[in-house]
């Protein structure tokens, strides 16, 4: 993985002792919280119900062991033994006191990690694939990508005062989008070159995204070569600096410009602006690609016999917690004898996404033991163990098992996304989390959330979407109806390749009726598809949402 | 009659703090001053703004009187801004850590 040089150890020690001083005259009362709120953001300190909140970036999600352990460490010793890993692939601490925040800081960065760009108006933690890097389906490694992303992006002075945030997502299998790349302010997608003998280039997305007006991206351009991606991107974030909006925050994003200017204008734009650039210092040579993918080169793989086999033996076995842990939690690894393993944080009754210190170090110690001491961050909220050895997989789901991670629900409908909600959040209207552990709950027989296949269930405690609700199979978004908290239900949100926005199923419910109304929802599905091969969310795009109505409203005339 | 209270984040933790009667800040919401006056919400609320070193971004709450005449707020933000998540903080409970030690100390 990337190791910080010079540069890079240099910014982030001078922001600490920046931020040091800032902090300083915050405490001593010398500048004032409205002098001080656009100092903190800028270093992901938020303001929150309970507490402040600060939120650390995980560069595309991908952690080495030590860094893991500092993590935990840092929730130790300046928060209360647990943090909470984010849909954007970061981790958020609910409870740092301001006076402890430089030396959290500065911790942080003994292990080359900071928290700068993770608020504010800027350009955010650029995301990637989970599993980039060991796919079996990947056309090129996007976390080489990634990192020149982040390179320029970090402190870019052109862009550290947006209209609004901006958020970039890269993917690397052009066939199986695991990034959401569709619902980002940019989605880069590899694909191959046009000819069979010319280098993979990219499909640039533009303007997705959630909150109060979801949308999916559409196409800026169809194929652009490699070298050009950071001048195009440049172009991108200056025709949205130029003409996105200020006036309205709830009309700042990039989306809303794409949207009023329409694709192509849009796109005429950034050709124009591009062209003034494509061909400077932009332009990603070979000698810099090479330097930047020298630290992404694969780990010392063993030559090892294919495992595929064994590890279907194993989601046989007679052990069917280990069964079902092969089954739903394992993926294929591109390199023969080794797997992917998912760690779930959705265990039963638990919040999605938080882990506590205990857990942290046990996967960073599982990492050096089973694989290279890599560990990535799924935008789903999970762990990734990339590099496992096939054999050693018993052995690592009783070591999961018994810290409470090793539940078989990866893709399951109990692998829910879920905002941090009322709970914590200062713009919430109502909690998410009990609603999660309530359905997770809810479905306590394993062999019907396996049979019920792979379905997303996502919440959000508001309407800014933080828990993706427009893009789950099944969302659920919190309202405040008269200080009550309420729930809608929708269905038919995907965020892949074939990405779609749900559609709000009827009234909304209130808390004490949204479990139920989902039982209700996974059971007219499981009685109505044509098999188990239907999934989820085929059935609803076939069957419409009228059986869905029927039996949870007792009539179709809902609207 | 409606009755208020000023909050706001304590600037050292950001913590939620209540304004008292005697103009000092207090972590519990029932030892708050009670305002049941709109000129005298406004006031205080102006005060309050005057404290920027130990408060963040003061703001008034509805309260009503509860059981015993305890103050309570009346919206659930504030409810759980009061009282705390709804939720466990834990994830793991700790009888699952100590099993764990004993199955790392057993494989090493």
């Amino acid at each position: 993985m990337y190791r910080y040089d010079h540069y890079d150890q240099a910014l982030v020690d001078q922001r600490v002792a920046q931020f040091r001083d800032q902090i300083s005259r915050r405490l001593s009362g010398e500048i004032t919280e409205d002098e001080f709120k656009p100092l903190r953001l800028q270093n992901g300190v938020y303001m929150q119900l309970h507490a402040y909140m600060l939120r650390v970036a995980i560069p595309y999600g991908l952690l080495s062991s030590d860094q893991l352990r500092m993590l935990a460490q840092v929730s130790r010793t300046y928060d209360r033994g647990y943090g909470h890993f984010s849909t954007r692939q970061n981790i958020q601490y609910n409870w740092p006191r301001l006076q402890d925040v430089p030396d959290l800081l500065a911790d942080l960065a003994t292990v080359q990690m900071h928290a700068i760009q993770t608020s504010g108006n800027c350009i955010r933690n650029t995301t990637s694939d989970h599993l980039a890097g060991v796919a079996r389906d990947e056309l090129v490694d996007p976390r080489v990508y990634c990192e020149i992303i982040r390179q320029w992006s970090t402190l870019h002075p052109e862009f550290a005062f947006l209209p609004r945030k901006f958020k970039i997502a890269v993917t690397g299998a052009p066939t199986a989008d695991r990034a959401a790349v569709r619902v980002h302010d940019i989605g880069v997608r590899a694909i191959p070159g046009p000819g069979p003998d010319d280098p993979h280039g990219f499909q640039i997305l533009v303007g997705g995204g959630l909150g109060r007006t979801p949308r999916i991206a559409e196409i800026c351009r169809e194929f652009l070569p490699r070298e050009h991606l950071l001048s195009y991107l440049e172009a991108i974030l200056r025709v949205y600096n130029r003409y996105g909006r200020r006036d309205n925050k709830f009309k700042a994003r990039i989306k809303i410009l794409v949207g009023a200017l329409g694709i192509e204008a849009f796109s005429q734009q950034v050709e124009a602006e591009w062209a003034l650039i494509r061909d400077g210092a932009m332009q990603l040579t070979q000698a810099e690609f090479d330097r930047v993918a020298a630290d992404f080169a694969d780990p010392g793989y063993a030559a090892l016999e294919s495992s595929d086999l064994f590890v279907q033996s194993l989601a046989l076995s007679k052990d069917r917690a280990l069964g079902r842990f092969v089954a739903s939690n394992v993926i294929p690894h591109k390199q023969p004898g080794y797997s992917i393993v998912m760690i779930s944080l959705k265990a039963k009754g638990k919040p999605p996404g938080d882990a506590t210190a205990e857990q942290m170090e046990l996967v960073a110690e599982l990492a050096d033991r089973y694989g290279f001491g890599r560990i990535v961050v799924a935008h789903e909220q999970n762990l990734v163990l990339p590099d496992v050895e096939s054999r050693h997989l018993p052995d690592l789901h009783a070591r999961l098992s018994a810290l409470d991670l090793a539940e078989p629900n990866i893709g399951k409908v109990t692998d829910i996304i879920a905002c941090p909600g009322l709970d914590y959040c200062n713009l919430a209207n109502a909690r998410s989390i009990p609603i999660a552990t309530r359905i997770s709950d809810k479905i306590e027989d394993l062999d019907y959330l396996h049979d019920l296949g792979d379905i997303s269930l996502n919440i959000s405690g508001c309407i800014n979407a933080c828990g993706h609700h427009h893009v789950g199979n099944i969302g659920i978004l919190g309202i405040d109806k008269q200080g009550e908290e309420f729930y809608q239900l929708m269905l038919g949100g995907s965020p892949g390749d074939d990405a779609s926005i749900g559609k709000i199923l009827g009234p909304a419910l209130p808390s004490a009726e949204i479990v139920d109304a989902v039982a209700n929802v996974l059971r007219t599905y499981i009685d109505n598809r044509e098999s188990a091969d239907e999934r989820f969310l085929d059935y609803v795009r076939r069957a419409g949402f009228e059986p869905f109505k029927e039996q949870l409203y007792g009539s179709n005339d809902h609207v | 009659m409606k009755l208020w209270i000023i909050t706001g984040s304590a600037t050292e933790s950001g913590a939620p703090i209540y304004l008292q009667s005697s103009g000092r800040w207090t972590h519990k919401l029932s030892a708050g001053h009670p305002i049941s006056s709109e000129d005298e919400r406004q006031s205080l609320l102006e005060a309050a703004r005057g404290q920027q070193k130990l408060v963040c971004d003061p703001y008034w709450i509805e309260v009503r009187r509860a059981e015993l005449g305890h103050l309570a707020p009346v919206s659930l933000r504030e409810k759980i801004r009061a009282e705390g998540p709804t939720i466990s903080l834990r994830p793991v409970p700790q009888q699952l850590v100590a099993t764990a030690s004993r199955t790392a100390a057993a494989s090493a």
